[in-house]
């Protein structure tokens, strides 16, 4: 591989296996490589590995074997001190928001920068102006322009809301890639179209790759450059979503597509009418 | 159709009520055999209880009216009483709180640490404060530290457990996001475990409070000191009138300290 490759690449994946205990692997020998500023969407219903794969990426979920680069530094290389500063740059958004309830709002984004705070600050709950500055700039980005919310408590927020705080929490990082577990499935219908738009125009403005987990069809073929569907945690179908044919979706799914589209139809109407 | 299904179903119901009641049958006759055992065992005996009422009118004629003159000779192993419950709540913090971190299982570090350390804390637990004193008042002598003491090791067994219990209610996908960020174990357990746990730790250190209240009263029988002691000293005596007057005032006490804790764990939550 020449040099010139490498330097495009963010995250190069070999021959990555995890099995948890005895049981049949998560996912198997899966040899993948996204360019910086892809959009990538982890395809498939609940329990192909999705998940597992995108904790791979950062090593939430340590791989039975295999290697995983992330913006040519091997994960699998580096010290516990180093693993935690390779994170510092690997944002991160979750389903069920991970947000601390009984935090403020501010207090929970600023956690985004936990890696490099001193001990003695983390020890007092004392983060420097510096820190709180760059919340703000975060919640302003990430849509939460209201100074009023910032602070309540998170438990105190709508869904959306807080999707919007985690992902404040993520932009604090200032990070080279986003992983994305599932980040809408916990959201109503409008919400999902304006958590996805932000996300995208984010990872365009940056040029940040993208790894994001989903089971609805019609988003990922809205917002992927590129679709990996799992199968069995194997990769079945990789390529961009024109390409994704109908015997594909039946064979990731295990149903008829017109069963799946059904679902999506519904929610495309309710979505355009906001 | 529908009356055939109905049928079926009806038969399903009547079966299921059948293996019912005949499983209560079983343990009601268990029951029922372990208490007449246990009363045998125990001589339990209503009559002999009848027969002793008028023993103890003639004990209540005696103890009253109660003797106040000796209130304020009470002031000082009242307070004793009170300090030694709270000597033996806020010491235990400190032993059971990072022992909690090693028994939780979400932030033990290994899982056989976790395995000694509940045993630890098992063992303290499960020994009576009342035991404790017995064995401490042997080896210090008598006076209310052996009873601090039986208290702090009760207490840490009491709170370990109690503390490991909330920080396993953590949730781990909060962790989770700190993890990904960067934080080490430490901060994650301080930003991401902490926050939630702290009011659930609080509520039960205030009930451990309010239990150490109502213990250290008792430990005054072994000669560990407080109000129990003078309690004891005035049984030991048939100075009944006193007896009256330590009982007042300890459930006196102890009221006030039920409504505190009470009233500050309502606060918390």
């Amino acid at each position: 591989m020449s040099s010139k490759a490498d330097q495009n690449v963010m995250v190069e994946v070999r021959h990555l296996t995890k099995a948890y205990g005895r049981s049949a692997p998560a996912i198997e020998d899966i040899s993948l490589s996204f360019k910086k500023g892809e959009f990538i969407v982890l395809l498939g219903p609940s329990g192909v590995g999705k998940s597992t794969l995108l904790r791979c990426l950062n090593f939430l979920v340590r791989p039975t074997s295999g290697i995983v680069r992330i913006d040519g530094q091997e994960l699998g290389a580096l010290s516990k001190k180093g693993l935690l500063q390779a994170r510092q740059h690997i944002g991160m958004i979750f389903q069920e928001f991970n947000l601390v309830n009984r935090m403020s709002v501010l207090m929970n984004v600023m956690c985004g920068r936990l890696g490099s705070l001193g001990t003695w600050r983390a020890l007092t709950y004392n983060f420097s102006p510096e820190d709180h500055e760059a919340a703000v700039r975060s919640l302003v980005r990430a849509g939460l322009e209201d100074q009023e919310l910032y602070l309540r408590r998170a438990d105190t927020l709508s869904g959306g809301q807080k999707q919007r705080v985690a992902i404040a929490r993520m932009l604090i990082q200032e990070p080279k890639i986003i992983l994305a577990d599932e980040p809408i499935a916990s959201l109503d219908i409008i919400m999902r179209v304006q958590i996805m738009d932000l996300i995208k125009d984010i990872a365009r403005r940056d040029g940040l790759t993208v790894v994001m987990s989903l089971h609805q069809l019609d988003v990922a073929m809205t917002y992927a450059d590129r679709i990996i569907a799992l199968a069995e945690g194997k990769v079945t179908f990789d390529g961009p979503p024109n390409e994704l044919s109908d015997a594909v979706i039946e064979r990731v799914f295990k149903k008829p597509v017109d069963e799946i589209d059904e679902d999506q139809t519904v929610e495309t109407t309710e979505a355009s009418v906001e | 159709m529908t009356t055939v299904i109905a049928a079926g179903v009806l038969d399903a119901v009547m079966e299921e009520r059948r293996v019912n009641r005949r499983q209560y049958a079983i343990i009601g006759m268990v029951v029922l055999a372990a208490t007449l055992w246990s009363a045998w065992g125990t001589e339990f005996n209503i009559p002999k209880l009848i027969e002793g009422l008028p023993l103890i009118y003639d004990l209540g004629g005696r103890m009253l009216p109660p003797d106040f003159t000796i209130l304020p000779d009470l002031m000082w192993p009242m307070i004793e009483t009170l300090e030694m419950a709270l000597l033996g709540t806020t010491i235990p913090i400190f032993f059971a709180l990072p022992l909690a971190f090693l028994a939780a299982v979400n932030t033990t570090p290994a899982p056989i640490v976790s395995v000694i350390v509940r045993l630890f804390i098992g063992v303290f637990r499960t020994v009576p404060e009342l035991i404790w004193a017995m064995v401490l008042v042997t080896a210090v002598g008598l006076g209310p530290f052996p009873g601090v003491m039986a208290l702090v090791l009760h207490s840490i067994g009491g709170l370990g457990k109690f503390y490991y219990e909330a920080i396993e209610s953590a949730d781990p996908g909060v962790m989770e996001a700190m993890e990904s960020a960067g934080a080490s174990r430490f901060k994650v357990i301080l930003y991401g475990v902490m926050p939630n746990v702290i009011p659930i730790m609080m509520s039960s250190t205030l009930f451990y409070w309010e239990y150490n209240n109502r213990a250290s009263t008792v430990l005054g029988l072994v000669g560990a000191g407080g109000i129990g002691l003078a309690l004891t000293h005035a049984l030991q005596d048939f100075r009944y009138p006193e007896v009256v007057t330590c009982l007042i005032l300890i459930v006196l006490i102890l009221v006030v300290i039920d409504r505190i804790s009470a009233f500050l764990r309502g606060k918390i939550i």
